[in-house]
């Protein structure tokens, strides 16, 4: 049997090590000294989140401008290239919050959330791919193909997770 | 025993958010403002995995209803005892639960260890859960309230609510066993467990009988003589009980050590009171300190449980800071009652408090509760010190007692309290048979 309350700080420890995978997978494909400055902030925004669930927000917020501002350099990697950075973004957010979830004096099994959290970085990353291919059109045709992408998605998603 | 209950509506409840769903909602409606500000239909992409995200987790809100109930196998115990209950929980649909009994007092769980709290994986109520605690002080304890919180499976928010308060239950102090008493202020015939077949004055009913020279105007009864048209008296047993007041010395600290000092003061008061409960005497108790109880002598059964309660309400005290309560002045006890102080002499105001009864005419006697071996070892020379100290103030105490004509005696840990009333019983029948004898009282 596994006593999961022991086995927080490995969680913990996981999601560190998503988001400085993150880092370093921003840092190689971004070719550029400021990533790794910007890979170091957002590891510390993660571990700051391991300490306290409230951080969890700036985590996120911290990689999607990582992950951002590859997307608006000029000539930076094509924005599929990127999907691992957004699944690991996701991925660290939702162990951290399996992890403050598990902050209780009793036992508490993650079981679920773990596989929950797998399905969430399909998701994301599907979603992501899916609005990506709406995007090539330049201008406002561009924005209303993704706005429409992404209100499918937010659709779909919701009936599907309707709940019994 | 059926627990109380509270109208479920009034139960406090919230929605607690999970701490990433803010975070999703604001990355994604971020990168749609930024993506429609650059005109970067791209950027918009990035935030659309959190936008759906968090849409899931919303569909899925917290169950609408939520209710549960603490059921305890026994009201009552005696400290050390194990008290089984169990914990019905019950919601709609599917959901994860985590439920806690929080607030409780006086006891320590034994399973679940550490906390009264389960974590249950994802299914449907209602869900019987059994629990173990152990009666660790005395007194009237809360078992706090049955806290439950829940969320449908991938939810994003959950439902917090107080469902239940838990049963309260009554810890006994562990019995002392005490075969000797003190013997009452003004005895009278003898005190015995049965009414002897003398009569005289008191107010045990034995019968009514027609006047006759020398019975005293105070005994007619009115009604029976209207009645049979001549004068009837109404013939009791005699008095033949004692009254005794016990002034428990109920100054405490938050300290564990307090406590179990306060605790055994009090297993003393209610052995002496109980071996005086059942040789037919009036018993009383006044407890001062950081709360106050004050029952006026009675006797009989319900005595003993009404002084039971009062002193439960003492432990309840040390347990519970919200249940104290403020000295009152000072209680006047009845002219023939021989009070009995149980102290630890931590208090500084328990000596002048048992010498104004002496000085007041009653017959006084004080049982000092040694609690020297609660006492930190002094491991420094600080510690030792502090030690003495503690050591000497209390012998200060104890000889101002002796000094004001208070006979004291010494509760020691391994003796228990017989030997302390039996040198007491002795000092008072010395001091008794001195006054008799035209000696002065030593």
């Amino acid at each position: 049997m596994i006593h999961w309350l022991t086995r927080r700080p490995t969680l913990g420890g996981l999601a560190l090590a998503v988001a400085g995978l993150t880092g370093v997978f921003v840092v190689l494909v971004g070719e550029a000294p400021g990533y790794a400055h910007g890979a170091t902030f957002y590891f510390l925004l993660a571990f700051l989140a391991s300490v306290s669930p409230a951080a969890i927000a700036a985590q996120v917020l911290g990689g999607q401008l990582l992950v951002g501002s590859l997307l608006l350099v000029p000539h930076g990697p094509p924005p599929i290239q990127l999907i691992p950075a957004v699944e690991g973004v996701i991925l660290t957010a939702e162990l951290l919050s399996i992890m403050a979830r598990m902050d209780t004096p009793f036992e508490s099994h993650p079981r679920n959330d773990l596989r929950r959290a797998g399905f969430s970085v399909l998701i994301g990353a599907g979603v992501f791919e899916a609005v990506l291919l709406a995007s090539p059109f330049p201008g406002p045709t561009g924005l209303l193909a993704v706005g429409l992408a992404s209100g499918a998605c937010v659709g779909i998603a919701a009936l599907l997770a309707t709940p019994d | 025993m059926a627990p109380t209950l509270e109208d479920p509506g009034r139960m406090r409840w919230a929605r607690r958010p999970d701490p990433k769903l803010p975070a999703y909602l604001v990355a994604g409606f971020g990168a749609l403002v930024v993506a429609i500000g650059s005109g970067r239909p791209e950027i918009a992409a990035l935030g659309a995995p959190f936008l759906v995200l968090a849409a899931v987790g919303l569909t899925r809100r917290g169950p609408d209803r939520l209710s549960g109930h603490v059921d305890m196998s026994v009201s009552s115990a005696v400290e050390g005892d194990l008290l089984d209950g169990e914990v019905t929980v019950d919601w709609d649909g599917t959901a994860e639960v985590d439920v806690i009994l929080a607030g409780w007092r006086g006891v320590v769980p034994v399973s679940p260890t550490e906390v009264v709290g389960w974590s249950l994986p994802p299914g449907r109520g209602p869900v019987t859960l059994p629990f173990s605690l152990q009666a660790r002080s005395w007194g009237v304890h809360s078992l706090g309230a049955l806290w439950v919180r829940a969320k449908r499976p991938g939810g994003y928010t959950s439902k917090e609510q107080k469902v239940n308060l838990a049963p309260t239950i009554r810890v006994f102090p562990t019995p002392l066993r005490l075969a000797r008493m003190l013997k009452p202020a003004e005895p009278r015939t003898v005190a015995g467990m049965h009414l002897a077949r003398v009569r005289g004055s008191g107010t045990d009913f034995v019968e009514m009988r027609p006047y006759q020279p020398g019975d005293r105007f105070r005994d007619i009864s009115w009604s029976t003589s209207a009645r049979m048209v001549e004068p009837w008296v109404r013939v009791n047993h005699p008095e033949r009980t004692g009254t005794v007041v016990i002034l428990l010395d109920a100054v405490f600290s938050d300290e564990k050590r307090s406590k179990e000092a306060l605790a055994r003061a009090a297993r003393a008061a209610w052995a002496v009171a109980s071996v005086h409960l059942r040789a037919q005497d009036r018993v009383g108790l006044l407890a001062r300190g950081r709360t106050v109880a004050w029952l006026p002598p009675r006797g009989g059964r319900r005595a003993r449980w009404m002084l039971l309660e009062k002193l439960l309400g003492v432990g309840r005290a040390a347990e519970d800071l919200l249940h104290r309560k403020r000295a009152r002045s000072r209680i006047h006890v009845p002219a023939d009652a021989l009070v009995v102080g149980v102290s630890t002499l931590r208090s500084q105001v328990f000596a002048p408090d048992l010498l104004h009864y002496r000085r007041a005419g009653h017959t006084t006697v004080a049982m000092v509760v040694d609690i020297s071996d609660l006492l930190p070892a002094g491991k420094d020379p600080a510690g030792t010190a502090a030690r003495r100290i503690w050591l000497a103030q209390r012998e200060v105490e104890h000889e101002s007692l002796e000094r004001g004509g208070v006979p004291t005696s010494v509760i020691t840990a391994d003796g228990g309290a017989g030997p302390a009333i039996l040198a007491l019983r002795r000092r008072l029948d010395a001091s008794r048979k001195a006054i008799v004898g035209g000696v002065a009282e030593p």
